[in-house]
């Protein structure tokens, strides 16, 4: 169905007629005139209808009501719905009011946007719809059902307030609960500039939507912030001939994956294959610092120095805030675990560090004291590996059993830093769990509270020589999952996670993809509503288009003579 | 040669009697010419004729008395080695334009009187044919100044009405013409194209030389009409609509081809084409045409 978004303008459709005017009044016969011979006029009259056919003017003709046609049509804003004619409606509109919205966009309030979307809701409003208002900010004020039309038309912009997301849908479950909207089509608009803190306390898997609703946000801001594409989620430095180092970096793809290049400035480019999860390597030499960077065509601001020393093997320094962190919150939907966690989306308490940092710098410390989870990735150092999504463990370290047994290692660890004693610290008396373990039972994570917070020993090292396990997809998800596990409601270091500095390691709103994956099956678009269900296609550029092909027609037309028949 | 000052064709018009107009017409032809590019006469004798009283004593034949006993005068014929037919279009689109300072008809008159007064100067013999569908008024050639009286009046008395059969006209006139001469023709040539060719071979067939003045009103010829109008044939009920100013380009075309056509066709069979805009002041078309002719001499 043809919907337009600005229908006044139809108004000018008899405009088309002024082509075919044009020609009536031109050919009026204004003179008579006596002429010596219209015999010769007659000749040439002909001569000139042969050139250029009666079927060609009535084609211009027809050409020049068509660009006439298509540019009030292209004026009048016309969609493309498809799905045709629905069942009665209920719809409830969600707006979202938080002190963001108020925020001035091209002259306009993001409120201002939202109600005037909202009141477009009324345009494809059906006899027997329903709709309900529901302000985000509304506290405990319960709307009612009424007419669709009346009840969109009538929205008017009021003052903003602190409210959640959680709340309004709390209400729109309740409104659905009513025998009104029953038998009828269910939908949810929300209205919002998708600040993140709209969408705190969501449980996320659609669990606080109404059941059955179609949920559609509309993300009023004139322009989203830049998406990232892609992301350096990690490297490694592994110690290589003449005091250089190999340099492993792990990448993350959003999106569909790409053929990407990875830069460590002034010292060459690796490419990294098409891929949601790649990794270049290159060679650099030591006691330098280097940017890393990527490009590829993307939108892509992602930068990590990495400082080279002399000789030390540096484990991987993936830290919270940082781009390569929100790879690692992706890495969340890829491995269909939850990624929700109690104050926002995404794991903001989070902090991946290496053993050698969190040893030497105490790199995460701080972190874990205010209730963050650490997860401490080894160096090159231990063995093990994962095998068909199994782990199977070489070596792994229980508690006591490092200083105990290490005649256990495998030949290569044996030379390898792991023999210095003490180097993992893993005594019973540190009070080290198992927190997860293999087939065979060899414990594989370590985990023990400290301060607010807890820490994660991933008891697996990562190193060419040993094991690729770090970079690999499976153990990001697994690292995530058991994330998400200590900061679970019924974790100490939940109440605490919740004092974490969300804006020094997130961004402030969420992007479709945050969207989606909290509400699984809600759509998510830039554009107002058209008011009726079903996938709405805007024609105005196609119509544009349109118009200059019809007059380009037209010229070529008018100006094409046909050769003169001998 | 600096061109001399003709009277243009808006101060000719105004001017009343085609015999002062011709005059005018020819006065600045003399400014433009320094020779008569026609031959000059020879006189010859013709018949006897009783004396009447009053007749010139020299002319008695005195021979003819001893023979005879009676009086008889000599007659003389002038003759020239030219016959001049002057042959004027008046058929009803020479009527044209219906607005304005001189029809084409009356611009046809005015150069055919020019041309005569010239050539009756001369004591060349002219004769004058008016023609539309057919010949319709005859003046036989004569060489008398007082004949040029006689040519005017037809010119002034005729009134542009018919269709136009150049062919029909022509032959006639070949037909009629005894000996060998020039015959000018004053004509639109709004006929059929194979109708003008043969009246013209006709002529030509007699051996006479022809030249022909194609005349068209300025209208005609640059087609300025504004606006859709509807155009009436003046010599049948044809009519056609016309967008003037998009019709404008194709027809001046046409037109020039035609001119071309009839300029290689006349060429062909050596006979003089003169194209004509009534603008031009006719002085200035016989100048012209003249000072060529007496080149070729």
């Amino acid at each position: 169905m043809i919907s337009f978004l600005n229908p006044l303008y139809l108004l000018l459709l008899p405009l088309a007629a002024l082509p075919i005017l044009l020609n009536l009044v031109r050919r009026r016969v204004r003179l008579r005139i006596r002429f010596p011979s219209v015999q010769l006029l007659k000749v040439v009259e002909e001569r000139r209808a042969r050139r250029r056919p009666r079927w060609q003017e009535i084609l211009l003709l027809a050409l020049r009501v068509a660009a006439v046609l298509l540019l009030v049509v292209t004026l009048a804003g016309p969609r493309l719905t498809l799905g045709g004619a629905a069942p009665p409606r209920a719809v409830v509109a969600i707006i979202d009011n938080s002190p963001s919205m108020g925020y001035v966009e091209e002259g306009e309030t993001r409120l201002a946007r939202a109600v005037e979307y909202t009141r477009s809701l009324s345009g494809g409003a059906n006899e027997g719809d329903l709709g309900a208002v529901v302000w985000t900010g509304a506290g405990k004020t319960r709307p009612e059902w009424g007419d669709l039309a009346g009840a969109a038309a009538g929205v008017s912009a009021g003052p903003s307030a602190e409210g959640r997301l959680a709340d309004a849908l709390a209400a729109a479950r309740e409104l659905y609960e009513d025998p009104a909207p029953r038998g009828r089509i269910r939908e949810v608009a929300v209205f919002t500039d998708m600040q993140r803190e709209a969408f705190a306390g969501l449980a996320g898997d659609g669990e606080n939507l109404p059941a059955g609703a179609r949920v559609t946000f509309y993300d009023v801001r004139s322009a989203p912030e830049p998406a990232w594409n892609a992301a350096i989620t990690a490297f490694r430095v592994l110690p290589a001939d003449g005091g250089a180092y190999e340099v492993a970096v792990d990448m993350r793809q959003y999106g569909r994956p790409r053929p990407l290049t990875v830069e460590a400035a002034g010292s060459g480019a690796a490419d990294v294959a098409a891929g949601a999860w790649g990794q270049a390597r290159f060679v650099l030499s030591g006691g330098r610092r280097y940017e890393l960077s990527c490009r590829g065509g993307y939108d892509f601001d992602d930068r990590v120095t990495i400082e080279l020393p002399a000789a030390e093997v540096v484990g991987c320094d993936v830290a919270a805030g940082t781009p390569g962190a929100r790879a690692w919150e992706a890495a969340f939907a890829a491995v269909g675990m939850e990624a929700v966690a109690p104050e926002g989306v995404g794991p903001p308490g989070v902090c991946v560090t290496s053993l050698s940092a969190w040893r030497s710098a105490g790199r995460g410390a701080s972190l874990a004291e205010r209730g963050c989870v650490v997860v401490i990735v080894p160096g090159d150092a231990g063995g093990g590996r994962v095998d068909d999504g199994t782990v199977v463990g070489e070596f792994i370290p229980a508690p006591g059993q490092v200083r105990a047994n290490p005649s256990s290692l495998p030949n290569a660890a044996r030379a390898g830093p792991f023999k210095t004693a003490g180097y993992m610290e893993v005594s019973s008396s540190a009070r080290w769990l198992a927190a997860a373990a293999a087939a065979d039972g060899t414990p594989f994570v370590l985990t023990r509270p400290a301060g607010k917070g807890v820490v994660f020993l991933i008891c697996v090292p990562a190193g060419r020589e040993y094991s690729d396990l770090f970079t690999s997809a499976t153990f990001v998800g697994f690292v995530m999952d058991l994330s998400l596990k200590a900061i679970s409601a019924a974790h100490p270091g939940f109440a605490a996670a919740r004092s974490f500095d969300a804006a020094e390691s997130d961004p402030a709103t969420l992007d479709e993809d945050d969207v989606r994956h909290l509400f699984p099956g809600a759509a998510v678009t830039r554009n107002e509503p058209t008011g009726r269900p079903g996938r709405s296609i805007p024609l105005q550029s196609h119509a544009a288009a349109a118009v200059f092909l019809v007059l380009a027609a037209e010229a070529l037309l008018a100006s094409y003579r046909p050769p003169a028949k001998a | 040669m600096t061109l001399p000052k003709f009277v243009d064709v808006m101060t000719l018009a105004a001017v009343q009697g085609l015999g002062l107009r011709a005059r005018l017409v020819v006065e600045g032809l003399f400014a433009g010419l320094h020779r008569s590019p026609f031959k000059g006469f020879s006189v010859e004798f013709s018949e006897y004729r009783p004396y009447q009283p009053g007749d010139d004593l020299r002319l008695v034949d005195w021979r003819a008395f001893a023979r005879t006993d009676r009086y008889y005068v000599k007659e003389f014929e002038e003759e020239t080695n030219l016959r001049f037919y002057m042959c004027v279009d008046s058929s009803a689109s020479m009527d044209y334009p219906e607005e304005g300072p001189m029809t084409k008809f009356e611009y046809a008159a005015t150069l055919a009187a020019a041309l005569a007064y010239l050539a009756l100067n001369q004591r060349d013999a002219v004769g004058l044919a008016t023609f539309s569908e057919g010949v319709r008024e005859v003046v036989p050639p004569r060489s008398s100044r007082q004949h040029f009286r006689a040519i005017l009046s037809v010119l002034e008395n005729a009134a542009p009405s018919g269709k136009t059969d150049l062919y029909a006209a022509l032959a006639t006139l070949a037909e009629r013409a005894p000996r060998r001469g020039l015959f000018a023709i004053f004509t639109d040539l709004w006929d059929r194209r194979g109708r003008v060719l043969e009246g013209l071979r006709a002529l030509r067939g007699e051996k006479h030389e022809v030249i022909l003045f194609h005349i068209l009103d300025a209208s005609e010829a640059a087609f300025p009409f504004r606006d859709v109008a509807s155009f009436e044939d003046m010599e049948s009920v044809e009519k056609v609509e016309l967008d003037g100013p998009r019709f404008r380009e194709s027809y001046v075309e046409a037109l020039a081809a035609l001119k071309r056509d009839y300029r290689m066709e006349f060429g062909s069979h050596d006979i003089d084409y003169i194209p004509v805009v009534t603008e031009t002041p006719p002085a200035e078309v016989l100048v012209s045409y003249l000072g060529r002719r007496l080149a070729m001499m």
